[in-house]
């Protein structure tokens, strides 16, 4: 910024153009996305598997591996923490909208792990796929990005359309809505990202 | 505004200045949160108290007070609406905060009712406080306003909680909650809008 004389309206666009900049270099290059949205993506196809056509009776075991992502999510962030210069308020909006969710699927976990109905894991896919759509919708709101506002909205149809076909196929609209939700707009955000850096 | 010389702190003063007006004015009066939270105490304990002092044969003819509520809440937001001269980022992301919380509320009831078979009234009231965290939760964060954060966690803990009481002392928690997480904030935030307006 040079030394100049601002007129109202040019302090205004100076303060528009900050907020531009701050909102579209958002340090938001998809890669959590990805990694999150690929790993349910495998998961639910190979518990799919193990339950309808190998007939496991371990077929949830896949989802322990959530550790390994978890480990690498870790080491991942603490690097790019450790790099990054200013967290925005978008930054820490977003940050607290992701806490929120994870802290929902807890909850909603244990409770419907804690009610004694016969058809309680039917329960399950549709309600987080209720759950992913609410991340997903509101961190494309912040960021102003149409991809994850529709993956969000997709994720909830698709929890609709859960309610009317047999809880057995659930596990594959999980797959759906991650690319829906989640890899699509995951690909499309490290291409903006690319993009800006450019 | 006036017409003067800016230099880049004077321009960084401003923008900051501008980033606090908009944050700490902001159009939160607190009205919708006072209208809710009483509308659901009210409720909750309306229905309690005809299912378990008066034994009434239908207890559940007290929600019909928050169809009133829409009902005026729409109102209000149309009034509301007309009058507005900004709608700052900040309003426009807490709007759809709650937008996803009415979604979620109204999918999570959907299909709890139609997945489950004996329980499901169970379910009912500890994930609706799950939910209720949620928007209160991100309100908070977004408009930097503690007794809302606190409030958001106190809703979670009474969810877990439910779940180890009978179905009808379900709705005291419910209460309990609305006062926590929407009343006393409500009051909050229109004293601090009263003093800001002062």
């Amino acid at each position: 910024m040079e030394e100049e004389n601002f007129s109202g309206k040019q302090s205004l666009e100076v303060i528009e153009s900050m907020i531009n900049k701050a909102k579209n270099q958002f340090s938001e290059n998809g890669d959590l996305y990805l990694l999150w949205g690929w790993w349910v993506f495998a998961c639910s196809i190979i518990e799919f598997i193990l339950l309808n056509l190998m007939h496991s009776e371990w077929h949830w075991i896949v989802w322990w591996s959530v550790i390994l992502v978890l480990g690498y999510q870790f080491f991942y962030l603490r690097k790019k923490i450790g790099r990054q210069r200013v967290r925005t308020y978008t930054d820490e909006i977003i940050g607290f909208v992701w806490i929120t969710f994870l802290i929902l699927m807890i909850l909603i976990l244990f409770l419907i792990g804690r009610i004694d109905d016969p058809n309680k894991f039917a329960l399950i896919d549709p309600s987080f796929l209720i759950l992913y759509g609410m991340p997903t919708f509101l961190s494309g709101v912040i960021l102003k990005f149409k991809p994850l506002i529709i993956g969000g909205i997709g994720c909830w149809i698709l929890s609709v359309i859960a309610t009317f076909i047999s809880p057995q196929y659930h596990l594959l609209l999980l797959p759906v809505a991650m690319v829906i939700g989640w890899i699509i707009p995951g690909y499309l955000l490290r291409k903006k990202f690319k993009m800006q850096k450019a | 505004m006036q017409e003067e010389n800016f230099s880049p702190q004077q321009s960084l003063a401003v923008i900051h200045s501008m980033i606090e007006t908009a944050k700490n004015h902001f159009s939160e009066n607190g009205h919708l949160y006072l209208l809710w939270g009483w509308v659901i105490v009210i409720s909750g304990i309306g229905q309690f108290v005809l299912l378990n002092i008066v034994h009434h044969n239908n207890p559940y003819i007290v929600w019909l007070l928050p169809l009133l509520a829409v009902i005026y809440h729409i109102f209000y937001l149309t009034k509301k609406e007309k009058r507005r001269k900004v709608t700052t980022y900040t309003d426009r992301i807490v709007g759809f905060v709650w937008l996803s919380f009415f979604i979620l509320l109204i999918v999570v009831g959907f299909i709890v009712g139609f997945e489950l078979r004996t329980e499901y009234y169970k379910l009912i009231c500890p994930v609706s406080l799950a939910l209720y965290g949620m928007p209160t939760l991100l309100s908070g964060i977004i408009l930097r306003f503690k007794p809302l954060i606190v409030g958001a966690i106190g809703c979670w803990f009474l969810s877990v909680g439910s779940l180890f009481v009978r179905y009808d002392y379900q709705l005291l928690f419910l209460s309990a909650a609305m006062i926590i997480a929407w009343i006393i904030p409500g009051y909050l935030l229109r004293k601090k809008y009263n003093s800001q307006t002062a």
